[in-house]
């Protein structure tokens, strides 16, 4: 069977479309969106997926993660942080200013991109990933400031080079203004995903679930000449 | 095998891709190791390096087009450089890259007919529209060059990118739009053996037809020159028929083969309408001067020309020159040599069998004939593979006035 979905162009409408497809979080479990500030990327995920939501900044300890032990009535008792919440209770984790990646947390943040993520607290309590969980990481600079190992880990990646519908109803009748000024004294976006193995990855889930191949490019952010170069390398 | 330019003045007319998703589509085995390399063009540069003498990819060179790059994948994925040598052996170059597009085009296009992505689609009829509209741009220039090698084989590969895409062959050739039926029926002709797996054949074919015989032929098996173990050849290299040439014994003077004569400034005999002009010129005498015998006239024998006293009408029409006449009896064939320097046999002999099947070297034969020449033949050739290529060499050679060719079925012996 092939899903025939009709493109939606920017990239708030395509995010709502994965959701509203079931592709994330489903098939697909890890989104980035990077761009323009005060585009509305965060406050769109937080409104449409209910998010446990945190901002990375870089001296963030990892308690701020993933959670820890608090002095309760006299005694130590474990409390989650929102990586573990969303991990138990099958929710979005969301990450703001992902780029900002403190180095406690790194490869605590490998465990929660793998497929399935899960982890081990210091408790000895080990936590898998409920259905339903997924990350979005949200950021301003393109994905090359990651490390490897992070950039290689995301299905989707979304540029946010537009307003997204929620801000242009909070700008009412400047939103056009706001439209036009909307890359001043930012660098601009110029980052085209590259082949490698997590997208062909993302494609293969995608493929199962039987999206087309035109479909995939889309999704995986290929277009023009990049799409055509999949297809006729998937061929 | 050819390494990018790496001139400074030209590095910014192709750079390297270390991203590219479309090498990605190269198999590991058919690549080198660490893999293979994507080489973006800014002009039209399309090519596949495969490295001596593994014979794996090395560098994808491609330009912006989509329908290149599809069609350096498939060169990546399916030509293999030792068997073309093989296959293609001894044939001219432009031949070997045709048939061998031609062969990926019509075998290997990645899509099932009719599921080629529309992106594609649309940039392979665009680049299908541009190649033609260039042809016919250097058609006006030169209207002669409509059926010759450059044009035919545009119009060949053309015809196979659409089939390869799900067109019908007929569809195909007809929007090819060859010069006339008998190219278009030879274009199916070779398209078929390349279908079928012959490619090697089919650059026969086509080598014949536009470019003469082949400087060498492979033979069907050769020992492999590392194991000791036999290989095929080009496949299912079909050799010409042998032909004998027989020379008749040339018994007759020709009467026709009159001794001509020329002025000049001394002799023994008068030219006498010299002297009836009013102012004597200075050559009033006459010499004796053997005419040459020029020219070489070939006789096609087989059935469909007719009878064989026809055949005979026509070998002694013609007094000058070297005049042959050829048969075969679908194995092997005959040529014989009727008349030579203005002699010629009592009589011709009768073919014992009234078949076409040494077209090919009864050519080749009068090609290699002092000219001007001239083939008296219905062009109906048959009985062996190649017939068709020597129908296309005929009419190619005849385009570039190498011979003259009499439709005796039309055309009357001369002075009748």
């Amino acid at each position: 069977m092939t899903t025939t979905t009709t493109s939606p162009a920017s990239w708030d409408a395509r995010f709502v479309s994965y959701v509203k497809d079931g592709l994330f979080p489903g098939a697909l479990h890890r989104v980035n969106i990077y761009g323009y500030s005060r585009t509305g990327k965060s406050t769109l995920v937080n409104r449409l997926l209910k998010t446990e939501r945190i901002t990375f900044h870089s001296a963030m300890p990892l308690d701020d993660l993933i959670g820890g032990f608090a002095l309760v009535d006299g005694r130590t008792v474990w409390m989650d942080g929102p990586a573990v919440r969303a991990l138990k209770n099958g929710t979005v984790l969301q990450i703001d200013e992902a780029n900002n990646i403190p180095a406690e947390c790194e490869t605590m943040l490998y465990a929660l991109l793998d497929d399935p993520a899960g982890i081990t607290l210091p408790t000895g309590e080990r936590v898998e990933a409920k259905p339903g969980f997924g990350v979005v990481a949200t950021m301003n600079p393109d994905p090359t400031v990651f490390p490897h190992p992070i950039y290689d880990r995301f299905d989707i990646y979304l540029k946010a080079d537009t307003l997204s519908d929620g801000t242009k109803k909070a700008l009412g009748r400047y939103a056009v203004n706001a439209e036009n000024v909307i890359g001043y004294n930012q660098p601009k976006l110029k980052w085209v995903r590259p082949a490698s193995v997590n997208a062909f990855l993302a494609a293969n889930k995608m493929k199962q679930r039987g999206l087309s191949d035109e479909k995939i490019c889309e999704v995986l952010g290929w277009e023009g000449r990049d799409a055509t170069d999949f297809l006729t390398a998937v061929s | 095998m050819t390494r990018p330019i790496s001139s400074p003045l030209l590095a910014n007319m192709w750079r390297e891709n270390p991203n590219s998703i479309l090498v990605t589509g190269v198999p590991r085995s058919k690549s080198v190791e660490g893999g293979a390399r994507h080489i973006e063009h800014e002009d039209e540069t399309a090519r596949v390096d495969f490295q001596y003498p593994t014979g794996k990819v090395e560098f994808l060179h491609t330009p912006d087009n989509p329908f290149h790059r599809v069609h350096e994948i498939m060169h990546s994925r399916h030509s293999d450089v030792s068997q073309m040598q093989e296959q293609y052996d001894g044939l001219n170059n432009t031949v070997a890259q045709v048939t061998e597009d031609c062969r990926i085009h019509t075998r290997f296009w990645p899509w099932r007919y009719g599921n080629t992505p529309e992106a594609i689609k649309l940039a392979t009829r665009k680049f299908m529209r541009q190649e033609i509209a260039e042809v016919k741009a250097k058609l006006v220039e030169d209207p002669t060059r409509r059926g010759t090698w450059p044009d035919f084989a545009t119009r060949l590969r053309q015809a196979a990118i659409r089939m390869g895409m799900g067109s019908t062959a007929k569809q195909a050739l007809k929007q090819a739009d060859f010069m006339n039926d008998e190219q278009k029926q030879f274009a199916y002709r070779v398209l078929r053996l390349i279908a079928s797996g012959r490619e090697g054949d089919a650059a026969e074919m086509l080598q014949l037809a536009f470019f003469g015989e082949p400087k060498s032929e492979t033979p069907s098996v050769v020992e492999d020159e590392r194991s000791g173990k036999k290989r095929r050849g080009r496949n299912g290299a079909s050799k010409q028929p042998p032909m004998a040439i027989v020379n008749l014994p040339l018994t007759e003077a020709i009467p026709e083969a009159k001794i001509g004569y020329r002025r000049a400034t001394s002799g023994s005999r008068l030219h006498r309408p010299s002297l009836r002009k009013p102012v004597l010129p200075q050559k009033i005498f006459k010499r004796r001067t053997p005419r040459e015998a020029a020219g070489t006239i070939l006789v096609d024998a087989s059935g469909s020309m007719g009878d064989f006293n026809e055949v005979t009408r026509w070998l002694k029409r013609a007094p000058f020159g070297t005049i042959a006449y050829y048969a075969g009896d679908g194995r092997k064939g005959w040529l014989w040599i009727y008349a030579k320097n203005g002699r010629r046999a009592a009589e011709p002999e009768q073919p014992p069998s009234s078949g076409n099947t040494v077209d090919g070297p009864a050519l080749t034969w009068l090609m290699s004939q002092p000219g001007p020449r001239t083939f008296v033949t219905d062009r109906g050739f048959c009985d062996v593979d190649d017939s068709y290529a020597q129908i296309m060499r005929l009419a190619q050679l005849e385009k570039a006035g190498k011979v003259t060719v009499v439709d005796y079925a039309h055309d009357s012996p001369p002075d009748e």
